[in-house]
């Protein structure tokens, strides 16, 4: 999987590239509207993190010459304005995406396999891991052909769990996944943490080769049991 | 009331005033005139019957009047004297004559004077008609007046359409700078117009408006700058600390301080958003307004919160009496009901009920819950925070209160027998 990350904030893109490079993709970098515009007429990539706001142009339009080019790539744009206008835009010009600064990484990552997973399986909307099954379209879950019924909350963390396998989650990105801009709840890691525990003892329940391991202070993490 | 009726108020009071005015002095005027004529036509008269009756003093008979237009009388010396003291030359007066064939009394001026003749006193009386004057006076008055409610007439229509023309491009400005959004990406462009006054007003208008954009415009710009340039090195905290928890090498201790900085962090982040927001909301950076059926909102919001509802088991009962279709921008509709009903789970007791009733022109939120730390009174405002919980930013009824401001909607609350009510009125 080749990844390019054109990014002109280099703490931003360091983290970025250093964050999926351990996830096993290839991730070439761009800082400035000149060397996006080089990198996406030379090479193809299976997805282009975007960030709109670059010293020397505007990334709509990379955006728009990806499209001109018939890019296959998955487009996500990361914006700081957070504006109707630029989300509006990006999305009707053909990105895939588009996530507001700052974000978690492991947000980004979920956001970045639901697109590849989408151009990947066109049509077959199904994730498979281990003998866990999720159909994104019905959002039902099987685990060893047997269903596994979920509420609407479970299954979402059980999805972002899948995205992030093998990754640390955080609490407060598992909270903002969840509630987005709701996440400041009084109670919503209360109610976070009844979740887990039960997707947890669900997942137990019907043997499922994954599971949710808690780290010590810090979060949960995806692994095989 | 508008200009346009005031000044013709006016000019129709002025004009009214002076016609009258000009009537009365015309009238007078002319009266005086044909006075002084028939007292100059009666003086020489006088001259005349004196001058005959000198010379032909036989001819001297107290005469009836009606045959002659004098009568002569005979005084004695002192009414002479008397007279002559009172009146020297002669008398006038204003008389009105009976006329048998027209059974009348008609208006006549009469002259009384005195003169002696053979050691003789005698009074002459000699009368004229004011017929004939009377009658013309009359005449010329009444076309006056009617030529003078003409002119009223005209003046008023000529007013009206000449006034409503001459300020027309005025009216025209009004409404266009009514209609005028700042926040419209077009200039103002007024008509043009050849009147000195409008034409300064109109250059006013557009240079004062299009100095409030470029205000307006930085304003939004440096919003944008502000998010921008907060949001991207919270981004890279928030992205460093997940990598600092990745380290396979972390202790426990440490990870209880990471654990703590991502929590700030990520309340640093909130806040900033939410101040954005609230921002936004106020420079009505979300102009466009669609209309919104609040029962679906409030149900779509209600289902987002379902399983934390079902979490803190509460009981959720949603009347629905009316369907109201309110319009308003979408985004911020659904932002103000899950703040409103966010807050109703958040400061719920647990196995507690939430009622959410919605009528044609209100929505009420009732919610169980114990009594408020702070006043009612300064519930809506900013960083007022009702629990000491470090995730909540305290902003959240400060964004409904700005929402509902922006729209005009009224806000209130209060608390009875255990139970936070919250109603906003379309």
């Amino acid at each position: 999987m080749k990844i390019l990350v054109i990014e002109d904030e280099v703490g931003m893109l360091h983290s970025i590239t250093a964050y999926f490079a351990k996830s096993g993709y290839v991730c070439e970098v761009a800082t400035t509207f000149a060397e996006a515009e080089e990198k996406i007429h030379l090479y193809e990539y299976d997805c282009v993190i975007l960030d709109i706001t670059l010293p020397d142009g505007n990334g709509l339009d990379i955006l728009e010459q990806l499209k001109k080019r018939k890019s296959q790539a998955g487009i996500i744009i990361l914006s700081a304005k957070n504006s109707l206008d630029d989300r509006v835009k990006g999305l009707t010009l053909g990105a895939d995406d588009y996530l507001p600064k700052p974000f978690h990484l492991t947000e980004l990552n979920a956001r970045v396999v639901a697109i590849l997973r989408r151009l990947k399986f066109d049509g077959n909307n199904e994730v498979i891991i281990g003998n866990i099954i999720l159909n994104l379209d019905t959002k039902k879950v099987y685990v060893d052909k047997e269903e596994l019924i979920l509420k609407k909350k479970e299954y979402e963390l059980l999805l972002f769990f899948i995205s992030n396998k093998t990754r640390i989650i955080s609490k407060t990105s598992l909270a903002e996944h969840i509630w987005g801009d709701n996440a400041d709840r009084a109670d919503s890691f209360d109610f976070l943490y009844s979740q887990i525990k039960n997707l947890r003892k669900r997942l137990q329940e019907y043997k499922a080769s994954y599971n949710i391991e808690a780290i010590y202070g810090i979060g949960y993490k995806f692994v095989t049991v | 009331m508008k200009l346009l009726n005031i000044t013709t108020r006016y000019f129709l009071i002025l004009i009214f005033t002076m016609l009258l005015i000009w009537c009365a002095v015309f009238y007078f005027s002319l009266r005086w005139t044909i006075y002084k004529d028939v007292d100059e036509y009666l003086t020489y008269r006088q001259h005349e019957i004196q001058k005959t009756f000198r010379q032909n003093p036989e001819l001297i008979t107290e005469k009836i009047l009606y045959h002659t237009d004098f009568k002569v009388e005979k005084l004695s010396k002192k009414e002479y004297e008397k007279f002559l003291h009172k009146y020297e030359s002669g008398k006038f007066k204003d008389t009105g004559m009976h006329d048998e064939l027209e059974d009348e009394e008609e208006p006549f001026r009469k002259m009384e004077s005195v003169f002696t003749c053979n050691g003789k006193y005698y009074k002459l009386t000699i009368i004229a008609s004011l017929l004939n004057s009377e009658e013309l006076l009359a005449t010329i008055l009444i076309d006056i007046l009617i030529f003078s409610i003409l002119l009223f007439g005209l003046v008023f229509i000529l007013n009206r359409v000449l006034l409503r023309k001459l300020w027309n491009p005025f009216y025209e400005t009004i409404s266009k700078v009514k209609q005028y959004k700042l926040d419209n990406d077009s200039r103002l462009e007024l008509a043009p117009t050849n009147i000195i006054e409008f034409k300064e007003l109109n250059n006013s208008v557009e240079e004062l408006i299009q100095n409030n954009r470029k205000v307006y415009m930085s304003q939004k710009h440096f919003i944008e700058n502000a998010s921008h340039e907060m949001q991207t090195p919270l981004g890279i905290i928030q992205n460093k600390v997940y990598m600092l928890m990745e380290e396979p090498t972390l202790t426990n201790s440490q990870a209880t301080i990471i654990d703590d900085i991502t929590e700030h962090v990520e309340r640093l982040s909130r806040l900033n958003k939410t101040l954005l927001l609230l921002s936004k909301i106020e420079n009505k950076q979300f102009a466009e307004n669609e209309p919104i059926q609040i029962t679906q909102l409030i149900e779509s919001c209600c289902e987002d919160f379902s399983d934390l509802i079902e979490f803190k088991k509460l009981n959720l009962i949603l009347e629905k009496f009316a369907s109201p279709v309110i319009s308003m921008n979408v985004d911020l509709a659904r932002i103000l009901f899950s703040n409103i009903i966010k807050n109703a789970i958040n400061h719920n007791i647990n196995i507690g009920f939430i009622t959410i009733s919605i009528e044609i022109n209100q929505v009420t939120i009732s919610n169980s819950g114990k009594e408020l730390s702070v006043s009612p009174e300064t519930l809506f405002e900013r960083f007022n925070k009702r629990t000491d919980n470090s995730h909540s930013t305290g902003l959240g009824l400060a964004i409904v209160k700005t929402i509902c401001q922006l729209y005009g909607f009224h806000i209130s609350y209060s608390y009875k027998e255990s139970t936070h009510s919250l109603i906003i009125f379309f």
